[in-house]
């Protein structure tokens, strides 16, 4: 797995949950904001047709290629991926959303933690730490 | 244990420990809002916990025929590792640390299924929240019941819980327990 930019974690009403960033792509996280935010558009017009949690690739431009999610309940898990990466195959993408996808789970089921806030967990930033790292 | 225990253990209705995890979480959530301060929800816990245990003991001897009488803290170390936890928590645990000519030491929980899911945020740690003082109280109570006084409490280690004891006397006189909290 090379070329994993960032996952974005928004919940219901599109209030983000949680980022990383790959530490090597800090110096562009506005760009990498503005392209979430148009897959975000995407998700909702996606969410109306598909019939899995997974919507598959949802939008690129000439750096970057963004990967959707769903859970019932209306959390949205995007992943930001380098545009000209293509050892990334589908089945490794369900597989980290599905990993991210019991991460929240398990951070939500923590009993300090208030459904709506920002997430922090260390299933989450060990999750992180190990998708980035693979990314190197 | 005895083969008998162990099929009793087998046999008694199981709960999830998601579901465990989680209501025992509630319920320290709600005593936080209730009692706001984190050092008044460590003593309720501790003495919910003492509670549990006065009334544990009798259950935890009358499961396990076997138990031996114990003469000294390491063979209540031993059967607290051996059979009580195990018994209860269903996990396992160890004993080490021994200070104090065998009068002080620290049972080890591995995987305490009380805070599976738990991260107890560090400012209530600072605060003097203890999350699995319940085990302690309880771990208190149920040597009062058999006429041991030990003091107890619970510390947070990664994973794993360290319940501090410390012996203090034996109770000579047959006070029933419970009576003197």
């Amino acid at each position: 797995m090379a070329g994993i930019i960032a996952i974005y974690i928004y919940g219901r009403e599109n209030s983000r949950l949680f980022h990383a960033v790959n530490p090597e792509e800090l110096g562009n996280v506005c760009d990498i904001e503005m392209f979430v935010f148009c897959s975000l558009d995407i998700v909702d017009e996606k969410v109306v047709k598909s019939n899995e949690m997974y919507l598959g690739q949802l939008f690129t431009d000439q750096r970057y290629k963004s990967f959707g999610f769903v859970t019932n309940t209306g959390v949205k898990i995007v992943l930001v991926v380098d545009f000209l990466n293509s050892t990334l195959k589908d089945q490794d993408v369900r597989s980290i959303f599905k990993r991210f996808h019991v991460f929240y789970c398990k951070t939500i089921s923590n009993p300090f933690y208030t459904i709506g806030s920002p997430l922090h967990s260390r299933w989450l930033d060990d999750g992180c730490k190990e998708i980035f790292a693979k990314s190197e | 244990m005895s083969k008998n225990a162990k099929q009793n253990l087998a046999d008694s209705k199981k709960m999830s420990a998601e579901l465990f995890c989680l209501t025992y979480g509630s319920l320290v959530t709600e005593l936080l809002r209730d009692y706001e301060d984190p050092k008044e929800v460590t003593m309720q816990l501790d003495k919910m916990g003492f509670n549990m245990g006065t009334r544990l003991a009798d259950d935890f001897l009358a499961k396990n025929s076997n138990v031996p009488r114990c003469t000294d803290c390491r063979q209540i170390a031993e059967v607290l590792c051996k059979n009580a936890i195990p018994c209860y928590l269903g996990t396992t645990a160890n004993s080490s640390n021994w200070v104090g000519g065998d009068r002080e030491f620290t049972i080890v929980i591995e995987n305490n299924p009380l805070n599976e899911l738990v991260q107890v945020p560090p400012n209530l740690l600072a605060a003097g929240l203890s999350y699995s003082q319940v085990i302690a109280g309880a771990i208190r109570g149920a040597l009062e019941a058999v006429h041991f006084k030990v003091y107890a409490t619970a510390m947070e280690n990664g994973a794993n819980t360290e319940i501090r004891i410390r012996f203090d006397s034996v109770l000579k006189d047959n006070l029933p327990a419970g009576e003197d909290d």
